[in-house]
């Protein structure tokens, strides 16, 4: 238990390192914000300054036309004014931040309020607005003549007030962003986080379970996005149980089908260990040697079926052959058995070639031919034969002996099945064997009766 | 005591026929349920070995049948099938015992005493009678507490007569519970065999009915 937990953590770590998405939406989320709200800031922020720009540079024509009001009628009511004699009163609330020049036509400074140096703010002989550059700062400027073209009243303003307006602006802008984006990184954790509580509810679902545990995870509560993987894994663990129930009916069968030569081995040891006399001891090692030899075939065989791919798919191993030189050679093997046993081989192998494992089409062919000895009582005769027809490539082996009644010709592929009445010395595997190689060959398997009496099996390879 | 063993393995069924007989049983043995329904039509067994794996017709269902037709000797089942369910289904159709393979052919042995002894009521492998002790189990007798040697055939004929103390069994129901098909009878070798055993075991414990059989009287 606490290995399984620390096996967990490492999980949970390994997942750590890599990547979330949980935080990838986060990320792109509050990248997302960030930039827009940044840029609708510089946005705002341009649009507020040019708009107090227009402002001021309005409220600085409309004090410049004011004092030239001013000027103009201070002027003419002393007519030989003089700069030093024009009234301060009107200007000097302005005096802090506005420079004021009156000049004339012939460029005589007429009145200048203190702050004012005594060179023109503007050199620009027209009205209108213009930038200067005054004590290390750029000063806005305006100028005007009085409508007989004799006064004209220069002022400037310094450019820091208008910063000052919109810098408070972009300051407040700045406090509230401050303010309010980690409240709302908070808020879109915490949703994300809530949402993926119910992705976390599925995988605990898939996590806590043992090994054995193959049921369906439940769909219902999990977000829609979920449920194609979740249907997936509901297929796998359908598969994967369906093939973990065929293993163990596999594995309960082999056991159940080992005992029986094992129980024989037991006896028969036993008969030895207490035989009276010579023929009890003959006749009991005799059965152990049979008993022995039973297991083995048994046991090769599950190791052959072990071997072979369960799902039955196409081998990727095939490759062109000649069949006949392939049977040709395979046959010899099986004269001497067949020999033993008075059978007659007959073998009638035309020119054929086929796409085949010779490996696994051998053990195919052996389950075959070593059915056909079996089965054939003595005197009998056992045929292989190759060829092709209509392009179609065939394997014949046909044999005298008691054949498969029909309605057994699908059950005899079943593992362990073997037909009633038949001896107990097969195994009931070799059809199951020759089953799987024939699928994993792409090819089709018929059983037929023989003419007469018998069984004729026939593989139709692909070419 | 004879026996009926029904086992399609031949490796197996031989070994255990040879077993059973080394202990002092008549085993026949038979490889299909038809087979073994015929043999139990014609002679009286005392004890069924059957295996449930068998050709055509399911152990199982042979168990059923016997049952059924009122077969109330005892029946051992023999099987690969080791499963709780296969047991008590078994069990449940009438089975005394079941067995799994691989099994050892003293325990065997053993089982089918204890089946039989089940049937007969008793609980102990010692039976004692008028001096006479035996024991099925080690298969040893004794008189007034000393051993005596018999032969296998001696020792089934004294048990058989033990275990039906105060009935008569005839010459003929020895000779079927003591040969199984094959071996040769003479036909006064069970009267051989009680001459033997009166000498070792004293002339008034067996009595002879003329033509009728042996007992060995309550008192």
């Amino acid at each position: 238990m606490e290995l399984r937990k620390i096996e967990l953590k490492n999980l949970a770590m390994k997942e750590g390192e890599g990547w979330s998405l949980r935080r990838s939406i986060l990320a792109i989320v509050l990248a997302i914000t960030v930039s827009i709200w940044g840029f609708s800031g510089i946005v705002v922020y341009i649009e507020a300054d040019q708009e107090s720009q227009e402002l001021f540079d309005q409220s600085l024509a409309e004090t410049a036309h004011l004092l030239l009001t001013l000027a103009d009628h201070e002027a003419e009511e002393r007519l030989a004014s003089t700069a030093d004699t024009l009234t301060e009163s009107n200007v000097e609330k302005h005096s802090q931040y506005l420079l004021l020049q009156i000049w004339d036509t012939q460029k005589r400074l007429l009145y200048r309020n203190n702050a004012a140096p005594e060179t023109p703010l503007t050199t620009d002989t027209t009205s209108g607005f213009g930038w200067t550059q005054l004590n290390g700062q750029p000063w806005r400027t305006y100028s005007i003549w009085n409508a007989p073209h004799r006064l004209q009243i220069q002022i400037a303003e310094p450019i820091s007030h208008r910063k000052d307006i919109s810098g408070r602006f972009a300051y407040k802008l700045l406090l509230f962003a401050v303010l309010v984006l980690p409240l709302m990184a908070g808020a879109i954790w915490w949703m994300i986080n809530r949402l993926f509580r119910a992705l976390q509810h599925s995988a605990d679902q898939v996590s806590q379970r043992t090994p054995n545990d193959l049921e369906k995870v439940d769909l219902a509560g999990a977000p829609v996005e979920l449920h194609s993987l979740l249907t997936a894994l509901n297929h796998l663990f359908e598969r994967v149980s369906h093939a973990m129930e065929q293993e163990q009916r596999f594995t309960a069968n082999a056991s159940h089908e080992l005992r029986t030569p094992l129980a024989a081995i037991k006896a028969n040891l036993q008969v030895i260990q207490r035989a009276r006399n010579d023929q009890e001891r003959d006749e009991a090692a005799a059965g152990l040697l049979i008993s022995v030899d039973r297991a083995t075939r048994l046991v090769g065989q599950l190791m052959t079926l072990s071997k072979l791919d369960p799902q039955d798919a196409r081998d990727p191993a095939l490759q062109t052959y000649d069949l006949q030189q392939f049977l040709a050679k395979q046959v010899a093997e099986f004269t001497s058995i067949a020999e033993k046993k008075q059978l007659h081989l007959v073998s009638d192998l035309q020119a054929a070639s086929c796409l085949m494992n010779p490996d696994t089409l051998a053990i195919m062919l052996r389950n075959l031919l070593d059915n056909a000895v079996r089965y054939t009582p003595v005197g009998g005769q056992v045929e292989l034969a190759c060829g092709s027809v209509d392009g179609r490539v065939f394997l014949r082996v046909s044999d005298s002996g008691p054949g498969i009644p029909e309605e057994m010709r699908e059950k005899v592929f079943e593992r362990f099945f073997r037909l009633p009445g038949a001896s107990a010395s097969g195994s009931g595997l070799g059809l199951s064997i020759v089953k799987s190689i024939v699928r994993s060959h792409d090819a089709q398997l018929e059983l037929g009766d023989a003419v007469g009496q018998g069984l004729i099996v026939t593989v139709w390879l692909t070419s | 005591m004879r026996i009926l063993l029904v086992e399609d393995d031949p490796q197996l069924g031989r070994a255990t026929q040879l077993g059973l007989d080394q202990s002092g049983y008549a085993v026949d043995w038979v490889q299909s349920a038809e087979d073994a329904e015929i043999s139990i039509k014609l002679h009286h067994y005392q004890c069924l070995l059957l295996d449930l794996g068998l050709p055509r017709q399911d152990g199982m269902s042979l168990l059923k049948k016997l049952r059924a037709s009122g077969f109330d000797e005892s029946i051992l089942i023999l099987t690969a099938r080791d499963q709780v369910p296969d047991r008590i289904m078994g069990l449940d159709s009438g089975a005394d015992d079941f067995i799994v393979k691989p099994y050892d052919l003293d325990e065997l042995a053993a089982r089918i005493r204890s089946v039989r002894r089940r049937l007969a009521g008793r609980s102990r492998e010692v039976l004692s009678h008028r001096g006479v002790e035996i024991d099925t189990a080690a298969r040893q007798v004794k008189l007034h507490g000393e051993s005596i040697s018999l032969t296998t055939r001696e020792f089934n004929i004294l048990q058989i007569l033990f275990e039906h103390i105060g009935q008569i069994i005839s010459k003929d129901q020895l000779e079927q519970a003591l040969y199984s098909w094959g071996d040769e009878i003479e036909s006064n070798t069970i009267q051989v065999h009680i001459h033997h055993l009166r000498k070792k075991l004293g002339k008034e414990l067996i009595r002879t009915l003329h033509a009728v059989g042996y007992v060995i009287d309550k008192e």
